[in-house]
């Protein structure tokens, strides 16, 4: 997760001095993530990329109007989203695109140390778990997870209400549960075993 | 949706009550089930995934920019032709001095802002697509897919320098006072005002100076006294194995085809034939029989024919047949047994 004041001085000095090197540096903070926000709704890297690159564009042309917007990030996802659905409507005829058919993949790392407690048995069945849920939970709960945001904001972004997401948090935890809860026996001993030294933080 | 599973999302997006806090705590003593998955989810949810695929945000970020520079010139071109198409004699010369003071203080506002931080701008095509460049003095450049040019923001008062890397085709602003200078891996092109071409792909022998009209001058980078006057219709060719140059008469309509969306080759070697079609179509030639590279083929497609469409021609005008085969992007040519 980005630093919020790092991207408040980024906007500044993007719109203050048309500074090209912070506005690099704020396109590769959030490429990645709005990519694949984009290509969960337009299911293309083509058009993904394309959309990514019309709300940059966008920013850039408008960087002096860039103090009236409050919540950059907020701003960024919006403009991801409806840009992404003005593609659909436009390149695929779809008038009524809606999130239902969101094209989210939900992946663990095996590379980062932390996951190491998971086996890659545990691991499939987490992503799998996670993978068999509608895709619209599955969205809030990696824009919750993955990016740190607040229910108010997924619910500005997604255009959805705060209790929704509440559901669609408590539907992916659930799951998670019982599919964790699976592991019985040695192995999981073995991952409390494993974890039970970092406890203490409730 | 008071469940235990919706506090503990609340927990880990940072949204619980402290009610909520004491439940959840309640829950997890319940148990060492309760604790064990409270753990795992816990240790889960803060599992950082983002790993950020930089090169691919950099390849799109160069592309933004092209489009960013793009967007800049068609703006000013267009703001150009709404005003040429006032009737209005009076307003359209009150218009056009209301542009040039705008435009002057545009410019130079602009190159003051941009100037201070990033001297130069580059652009560059990537394969199978071509982009149309207008410079700072009002030149006009061409590039080629798959070339590079870099040029100052603004030019200083004595020469006009671009390097380009790759195939552009130059429509220059005459100005006798300031030269204007292509600078390629192992010769510069020196004008003052012309069309020309100039093919300076790394992966080629040879380095393809053109020259449509006016007059140009070419040195080669290491020994400048090496310098040839190029006149109308002559292509030089600089070898960049044994820096030895050749001037020869040209049909120079096969140098500007790309331009056109047009490919036009007359008794040209298989072998060179291929790499331009490698580079408008995006794929990669290989040849198993040596032999055929030296083949000689004269014709004219559309760029946008399709490749296959291509290839079944060159394979039917041949007198010794030829076959291909072809994986993804890459085609292998054969005498066919």
């Amino acid at each position: 997760m980005e630093n919020n004041e790092h991207i408040e001085s980024l906007a500044k000095k993007i719109s203050l001095n048309s500074d090209q090197q912070a506005f690099k540096e704020l396109y590769l903070v959030f490429f990645d993530r709005l990519y694949k926000f984009a290509f969960s709704i337009l299911h293309s890297a083509e058009f993904a990329e394309e959309a990514v690159n019309d709300v940059f564009l966008n920013i850039w042309q408008k960087r002096l109007q860039l103090k009236t917007i409050g919540n950059l990030r907020n701003y960024l996802y919006i403009s991801t989203k409806n840009t992404s659905f003005n593609y659909l409507s436009k390149f695929r005829k779809e008038r009524n695109a809606t999130l239902d058919e969101v094209l989210v993949r939900f992946e663990i790392d095996e590379l980062t140390p932390e996951t190491a407690i998971f086996t890659t048995e545990v691991r499939n069945e987490i992503e799998q778990a996670i993978n068999q849920l509608p895709p619209k939970t599955k969205l809030v709960f990696q824009m919750a997870k993955v990016e740190g945001m607040k229910y108010k904001e997924i619910s500005e972004i997604l255009n959805i209400s705060v209790n929704t997401i509440d559901n669609h948090i408590a539907t992916a935890i659930k799951r998670l549960s019982s599919t964790l809860k699976n592991f019985s026996g040695e192995e999981s001993n073995l991952i409390l075993f494993q974890i039970i030294t970092k406890l203490s933080k409730i | 949706m008071e469940t235990i599973w919706s506090i503990i999302g609340k927990k880990f997006a940072g949204e619980i009550s402290e009610e909520e806090n004491k439940s959840l705590a309640e829950w997890i003593e319940t148990s060492t089930t309760n604790k064990q998955v409270y753990l795992q989810l816990e240790e889960l949810w803060n599992h950082k995934q983002d790993q950020t695929n930089n090169s691919q945000a950099i390849a799109a970020y160069d592309k933004l920019i092209n489009r960013i520079k793009f967007t800049e010139v068609v703006q000013s071109k267009s703001r150009v032709q709404r005003i040429s198409s006032q009737v209005n004699q009076f307003v359209k010369y009150a218009a056009i001095i209301i542009f040039m003071l705008a435009f002057g203080y545009l410019s130079y506002y602009y190159f003051n802002e941009e100037s201070t931080k990033n001297e130069f701008c580059t652009i560059s095509v990537p394969r199978a697509s071509k982009s149309e460049i207008m410079l700072p003095d009002g030149s006009k450049i061409w590039l080629n897919n798959n070339s590079k040019i870099i040029y100052p923001k603004k030019f200083n008062g004595h020469e006009r320098k671009v390097e380009l890397i790759g195939e552009a085709y130059f429509e220059i602003k005459k100005n006798y006072k300031v030269p204007f200078i292509v600078r390629t891996s192992d010769v510069s092109i020196k004008v003052l005002g012309t069309k020309f071409n100039v093919s300076a792909y790394p992966n080629d022998k040879f380095i393809e100076t053109t020259l449509i009209s006016g007059k140009v001058t070419v040195n080669s980078n290491e020994n400048p006294q090496n310098e040839n006057v190029l006149n109308p219709g002559e292509s030089l060719t600089f070898d960049k194995v044994s820096n030895k140059t050749a001037i020869a008469r040209v049909d120079t309509r096969f140098y500007t085809y790309w331009m056109k969306g047009e490919f036009s080759f007359k008794e040209e070697k298989f072998e060179n034939l291929a790499k331009r079609i490698e580079r408008i179509y995006n794929v990669e030639i290989t040849f198993e029989d040596p032999i055929i590279k030296e083949k000689t083929y004269t014709g004219n497609f559309k760029v946008d024919d399709n490749i296959y469409t291509i290839l079944e021609i060159l394979k039917k005008s041949t007198t010794d047949p030829i076959e291909y085969i072809t994986d993804r992007d890459k085609i292998s040519i054969r005498l066919k047994k």
